[in-house]
């Protein structure tokens, strides 16, 4: 590849499937392609259809630690935005919070990433703290088993980063889901058994619910 | 119940302690609180860390029970409020309970949450809600554990005692009778007034073998067979439900403990039943015998059972009772007294075969409804003592 750089090829090409070099290799967490296309001048702020920017696809690239740690630190370092953000509003720390890597964060967090950030289009999701404990961000539909809780190290370490980091130990989600709540879940329960049209009531709680009381 | 809380309003969600503790996530708790994080942060309804770590959760390892303990030694180590409680009055312990987290008890117990509290739909107390506590919410030893631990922590009995009788769970029975008191046997239902033995013999949801268990513990603990229940039942004691629905051992083990054998009970007019003696296998007759005294006489004497062992003995009761010679009898589908005459005889035909046939599920409604003074009242207060958790659901926390 770097003969190819040297022979003047054009490291901003774009694939038929809109990645450039650069979102392929941050994608596979590949640093030994990373760093020699960041060298050649590639551009750092290229985007996916997603959204995602070379350092989102690090950020949450399926390599090692410190594998992933230096591709992102040498995005960071070629002058990568540290808040860029998908289409869904994670940024990379976000993204690495969720994903528990938690020697990302102290890299993300001096490269000024912004602790208090929310995921979601509007911001109204969790910050990195919250999303590092293990939320969903998204209200309604099914699913669920990408983020089963995970009482591992990983958790701890990531919220211990984030802490020192200095994370706000006190930010709440903001969406209020009846999820959260006794009281608030069981009335929810009965008003989507009674009136099953409930627009809110759909948004909030799955039908599962009713067939459970 | 709860309509001041409307569980679209804008609120507080829950903060990343809560979110740990309700995933049992017990190592991340020393340091959100080293860092600041607020302890007892709820959510509108009053859902602190400490109630939502002993909530239950579906899947992964927040079900583990261990993993619940060491959040809640976690918390109450920090600081937090063991008496902490949702708007509904429901604490922590309350949960534990629920879902059989007998481990749990004994922590919150000594940090000082009250065992007393009453909470939830039906004022419950820890005990009542471990005692009805559902199988699919605290199945296998579970319950037992949890009732254990309560009554060590020193949580007053005579509530869930009648929670037990009604459901018919012995296992749970021996250790409340135990360390227990005869003022625990002698004290009533809040709203049904009866005993816990008169619970134990009316109970529709305990099955045979476990009513008898029941009956028999509750009686050589001493409770009395002759007591009746309060108010707005008509004096029904234990005996009348047994013959009533047709328990002839239960009623042969209430008769040998002394129970009156000619106790009268009083209909929805106040006027008099005549009290069945009823012994042995001629029990099932009581049922027709009461509905109406002369066709039950008249079954005993000329029907299918004229036959069966203690015939006699039951039809000379019922002559001494006044029975068999009277002209009159109940008609229970209007409630008014009928003079014999006013039977037509195909109607005294289609009964007396009626009778034969058993009690029909029906006429055991009726006089259900009958014996419960009236009905709605009965039906409710059985509902609420009934198994199961309908107030402690199991929270999905990432659904």
């Amino acid at each position: 590849m770097q003969a190819l750089v040297a022979s003047g090829a054009n490291v901003n090409a774009v694939r038929s499937d809109g990645l450039t070099a650069l979102l392929w290799a941050a994608q596979r967490g590949t640093y030994a392609l990373v760093a020699p296309l960041v060298a050649a001048g590639a551009d750092v702020e290229e985007r996916t259809s997603a959204g995602h920017t070379a350092l989102l696809l690090a950020a949450s690239a399926a390599v090692q630690g410190h594998v992933a740690g230096r591709t992102v630190a040498a995005l960071l370092a070629a002058g990568a935005a540290v808040d860029a953000a998908d289409n869904a509003g994670h940024t990379a720390l976000l993204l690495a919070a969720q994903a528990g890597r938690a020697s990302l964060v102290p890299l993300l967090a001096s490269a000024g990433a912004d602790l208090e950030r929310r995921a979601g289009a509007q911001g109204g999701g969790p910050t990195a703290l919250l999303a590092a404990i293990g939320t969903k961000t998204s209200a309604g539909g099914g699913g669920g088993g990408d983020s089963v809780p995970d009482p591992g190290d990983r958790k701890r370490a990531t919220v211990t980063a984030l802490i020192a980091a200095g994370s706000d130990a006190n930010a709440t989600l903001r969406e209020v889901r009846a999820v959260w709540s006794p009281i608030a879940r069981e009335q929810l329960s009965t008003a989507t058994c009674h009136f099953n049209s409930a627009p809110q009531a759909d948004l909030l709680i799955s039908a599962r619910l009713c067939t459970r009381r | 119940m709860h309509a001041a809380l409307n569980p679209l309003a804008k609120a507080a969600g829950p903060s990343a302690l809560l979110l740990a503790a309700k995933a049992g996530l017990a190592t991340l708790v020393a340091p959100l609180v080293a860092a600041g994080a607020e302890l007892e942060h709820a959510l509108a309804d009053g859902t602190t860390a400490l109630v939502g770590a002993c909530q239950s959760w579906p899947q992964g390892a927040a079900t583990d029970e261990a993993a619940k303990a060491a959040t809640v030694s976690a918390l109450l180590a920090a600081g937090a409020k063991a008496t902490a409680a949702l708007l509904d009055g429901r604490t922590a312990l309350h949960f534990a309970a629920a879902f059989g987290f007998a481990t749990l008890v004994a922590p919150l117990a000594a940090a000082g949450a009250d065992v007393e509290a009453c909470g939830g739909e039906g004022g419950e107390a820890a005990l009542v809600v471990a005692a009805k506590s559902a199988d699919s919410h605290a199945g296998g030893t579970k319950r037992l554990a949890t009732v254990e631990e309560l009554l060590a922590a020193g949580a007053s009995r005579p509530a869930a005692l009648q929670v037990v009788a009604h459901l018919g769970r012995p296992k749970l029975l021996a250790p409340m009778l135990a360390g227990g008191s005869n003022a625990d046997l002698k004290a009533r239902h809040a709203t049904l007034r009866m005993t816990a033995l008169v619970l134990a013999v009316r109970s529709s949801v305990a099955d045979d073998g476990a009513k008898e268990l029941v009956v028999r513990m509750l009686l050589e603990a001493g409770a009395d067979a002759a007591s009746s229940a309060e108010d707005g039942s008509g004096g029904w004691t234990a005996l009348h439900f047994g013959a009533t629905f047709a328990q002839a051992r239960l009623v042969e083990l209430l008769a040998k403990a002394g129970a009156e054998l000619d106790a009268t009970v009083t209909g929805p007019s106040g006027k008099e039943y005549i009290m069945i003696p009823a012994v042995n296998s001629l029990t099932h007759l009581c049922f027709s015998s009461l509905r109406n005294v002369r066709h039950g006489a008249l079954a005993l004497a000329e029907g299918p059972f004229a036959g069966v062992e203690g015939a006699a003995e039951f039809a000379a009761a019922m002559r001494d009772a006044g029975a068999l010679n009277s002209e009159w009898g109940w008609n229970l589908d209007t409630g008014a007294r009928t003079s014999v005459a006013e039977v037509s005889a195909a109607e005294a035909g289609a009964e007396a075969e009626e009778a034969a046939e058993g009690t029909s599920a029906e006429e055991l409604a009726q006089w259900r409804a009958l014996a419960n003074g009236g009905g709605d009242a009965g039906a409710a207060a059985d509902a609420a003592m009934g198994g199961g958790n309908s107030g402690y659901m199991v929270y999905n926390f990432y659904e």
